[in-house]
C-alpha cells in the first residue's frame, strides 16, 4: 500500500481526465498533421488548425503523456505503492513540453521585435516573424498544461518531502 | 566453450548468479526489513525504466530536445547571421577587389554564415545538459538494453552511441570500455551513423527550405534514423562478420537531480566551444580553399561550372544523378568529406548569395524536397569527417576494418538515399 484508498482514487480521477484531455488533443493534432502533410482524404481536419495545430508528431507525443496518466489510473485506484509513479512522470512531460513551447514562443517574440527594429536590408533575415502574433504559437501542449498544474503540484511536495526525509 | 556447453552459459555468469544467491539466502535468514520509503529515484525509475513506456517516453522527450533546438534557436540565428552581412557589406567597400572577395564571400560569407549555425548547437548542447545532469541519459542505454540485446549490441553501446549525438570522435574512444573484442568493433562501426553536432547545421539549412512548420520533425528524423540505421547495421555485423553473443551489461543508474541552469550552461559551453575552436581553424582554412578554387582559374566567375570547385562537382555529378543532386551539392559533398559543416559552408561560397535564406532559396530552385530528404539522409550516414577515420584507424588497429568503415558507410548513405527518393516517387512526392 502507497496511499490511503480515499486520495489514490481522486489522483486516479484526476489522472484520468488529465490523461484523456491529452490523448484526445494529441490524436486531433495527429489528424490534423496528417491531413494537411498527405492530403489524406480520410482525415479530415477535426477542429481548427488554429485551435488544434496540425502537427503529426506533436500529436503522438502528447498521446503518449496522455497514455502515461492512463497507466496510472489503475494503481492509483488500488491505491498500491506504484500510484505516484505515473502522475509525478506524466506531470514532468507535459512540464517540459509546455517549457519547451514557452520557449519557442519567446523567441519566435524576439525575432517579431528584431523584424520591427533592424535597418532595412536586415530586417528581412527575420521576415518569418514579421506578421507573428502569439496566438500563433499557443499550442495545446501550452494550454493543456494548466490542466497539469495540480499534479505539478503534487509531485514537487513529494519530491521535497522526500529529499527533506529520505 | 566446454563450461558455456555444460553450464548453459558463461562461467562468469553463472559463478556471479550463485554468488549472488547465497548472498541473498544469508541477507533474508538474518535480516528483518522494514519498508523501506520509496525515493524519486523509484518514482521515476517505474515509469521511464518501464519496458513499454520506456522508450516512447524516450523518443518524445528527443523530439522535445529538436524543437528547442531548432524552432527556438531560430531568431538567435537570424541575430548572428545579421551581424555577418553587416561585416561582409563592410568588407565588400575595400577597394582591392581580390581581398574584398576573399573577405566578403570567402571569410564572412562561408565561415560566417557557418557561425550562425552556434545558435542551434549551443541549443541542442543545453538540452542535451539537462537530460543528462538530471541522471536521465543513464537511463536510456539500460531502457534500450533488451532491444539492443535481441539485436545483436552490446547494451554499453549506447552510451558511445549516445556520445555520438555531440561528436563521433569521444564517442568512438568511449568504445574502449567494451570488454569483448567484437561488441567493441561493431560499436566502433556504428556510432558513426549517430547524427553528430556538424551536421545540425546542414539538416538545418536543408529542412528550413523545404519543410518550413515541420522542420523540427525532419531535424528529429534525422537521428531516429541514424540510430534506426546504426542498430540494423550491428545486427547485419553481428548475423554475418561479426558472429557471437554479446556480453551482459551491468550499469550503474545515478539518483535523479534537479538540474541547475548554472551547471547546464557550463556544460554547454564547454561542449558548444570546441565547435567554435574547429571554427576558427580548421573551417577558417577551409573556407580560403573553398574561396581559392571557388575563383581559379582567374577571370571566371566565382562559384561558377567553369571554375575548379565546379569541374569537381561537374565530373563527379552522374553519380549523383539518380538521387537528383546537381553539382554545386555534389561538390559540397565532397568538401564535407573533412568536415561536415563544410556543406553549408561551400553552398554559400558555390551559390555566392549571403545568408540563410537566399541559399535556402537556391536549394529550392535547384533540387525537388524528396531530393533534399535524401541530401540529408546521406548527409547523415555518409563518413562523418576525417578526423572520424583516424580515429578508427587507432582504435581498431586496423586498414582493414578502417576501409570497411569508409566504404560500408558510402554504401549505405548512398542506398539510404536512393531509398528515399524511390518511396518519395512511388509515394506521389516530387
Amino acid at each position: 500500500m502507497g496511499l490511503n484508498m480515499k486520495i489514490g482514487r481522486s489522483i486516479a480521477a484526476y489522472s484520468l481526465i488529465v490523461g484523456l484531455f491529452y490523448l484526445v488533443f494529441g490524436l486531433l493534432e495527429l489528424v490534423n498533421g496528417l491531413s494537411q502533410t498527405f492530403g489524406l482524404k480520410w482525415a479530415i481536419t477535426a477542429v481548427n488548425p488554429a485551435i488544434v495545430s496540425p502537427d503529426i508528431f506533436s500529436g503522438v507525443t502528447l498521446a503518449i503523456i496522455g497514455l502515461i496518466f492512463l497507466f496510472g489510473v489503475r494503481p492509483q485506484w488500488m491505491a498500491n505503492k506504484d500510484a505516484a509513479s505515473y502522475l509525478a512522470v506524466g506531470t514532468l512531460l507535459a512540464t517540459v513540453f509546455f517549457a519547451v513551447y514557452l520557449a519557442i514562443m519567446g523567441s519566435h517574440a524576439v525575432g517579431w521585435g528584431v523584424y520591427h527594429i533592424a535597418p532595412e536590408p536586415y530586417a528581412d533575415i527575420f521576415a518569418d516573424w514579421a506578421e507573428w502574433i502569439w496566438l500563433d504559437d499557443l499550442r495545446p501542449g501550452i494550454w493543456l498544461f494548466a490542466l497539469a498544474v495540480p499534479g505539478l503540484y503534487y509531485t514537487l511536495k513529494m519530491w521535497l518531502s522526500r529529499k527533506k526525509n529520505p | 566453450m566446454k563450461a558455456k556447453k555444460v553450464l548453459g552459459d558463461d562461467a562468469d555468469i553463472v559463478l556471479a548468479d550463485a554468488r549472488y544467491e547465497q548472498i541473498s539466502k544469508i541477507i533474508e535468514a538474518s535480516l528483518v526489513k522494514g519498508e523501506r520509503k520509496r525515493t524519486v529515484t523509484d518514482v521515476l525509475d517505474k515509469v521511464f525504466l518501464n519496458k513499454y513506456v520506456g522508450i516512447p517516453a524516450f523518443f518524445a522527450l528527443l523530439w522535445a530536445v529538436f524543437q528547442f533546438t531548432f524552432e527556438a534557436s531560430a531568431p538567435f540565428m537570424g541575430l548572428i547571421e545579421m551581424l555577418f552581412a553587416w561585416l561582409s557589406s563592410l568588407a565588400a567597400q575595400i577597394p582591392n577587389e581580390v581581398v574584398a572577395s576573399l573577405l566578403a564571400d570567402g571569410i564572412f560569407g562561408g565561415l560566417g554564415f557557418i557561425l550562425s549555425f552556434t545558435a542551434p548547437i549551443f541549443f541542442l548542447f543545453f538540452a542535451l545538459s539537462l537530460l543528462e545532469d538530471s541522471g536521465y541519459l543513464a537511463r536510456v542505454a539500460f531502457v534500450f538494453d533488451k532491444l539492443m540485446f535481441k539485436l545483436g549490441l552490446h547494451g554499453r553501446s549506447f552510451i558511445p552511441m549516445l556520445l555520438g549525438f555531440g561528436c563521433n570522435l569521444p564517442a568512438i574512444m568511449a568504445a574502449r570500455s567494451i570488454e569483448g573484442k567484437k561488441d567493441r568493433l561493431i560499436t566502433i562501426l556504428t556510432v558513426p551513423f549517430m547524427s553528430c553536432a556538424a551536421r545540425l547545421p546542414v539538416y538545418v539549412l536543408i529542412a528550413g527550405a523545404f519543410f518550413a512548420s515541420h522542420a523540427a520533425t525532419a531535424v528529429w528524423s534525422m537521428y531516429v534514423i541514424g540510430i534506426v540505421v546504426a542498430i540494423l547495421f550491428a545486427l547485419l555485423l553481428r548475423k554475418t562478420i561479426l558472429k557471437g553473443e554479446p556480453a551482459p551489461f551491468i550499469i550503474e543508474l545515478p539518483t535523479y537531480k534537479m538540474p541547475t541552469l548554472w551547471g547546464s550552461v557550463l556544460h554547454m559551453w564547454e561542449r558548444g566551444v570546441s565547435f567554435l575552436k574547429k571554427a576558427g581553424t580548421y573551417l577558417l582554412v577551409g573556407a580560403i580553399i573553398l574561396w581559392v578554387l571557388s575563383v581559379l582559374p582567374w577571370g571566371v566567375e566565382a562559384g561558377s561550372g567553369d571554375s575548379l570547385i565546379g569541374l569537381i562537382g561537374q565530373t563527379l555529378q552522374p553519380l549523383f544523378g539518380p538521387l537528383g543532386f546537381n553539382w554545386q551539392i555534389v561538390s559540397s559533398l565532397v568538401f564535407a568529406f573533412l568536415a561536415k559543416e563544410l556543406v553549408v559552408e561551400s553552398l554559400g561560397v558555390i551559390y555566392g548569395v549571403g545568408g540563410e535564406a537566399s541559399i535556402q532559396a537556391a536549394l529550392v530552385a535547384s533540387i525537388t524536397p524528396v531530393s533534399a530528404f535524401a541530401l540529408m539522409v546521406f548527409t547523415l550516414l555518409y563518413v562523418p569527417c576525417l578526423a572520424t577515420v583516424g580515429v578508427i584507424k587507432k582504435e581498431t588497429g586496423s586498414w582493414k576494418w578502417t576501409l570497411f568503415a569508409v566504404l560500408s558507410e558510402m554504401a549505405i548513405a548512398y542506398l539510404g538515399a536512393l531509398l528515399i527518393v524511390g518511396l518519395g516517387g512511388l509515394l506521389g512526392f516530387s
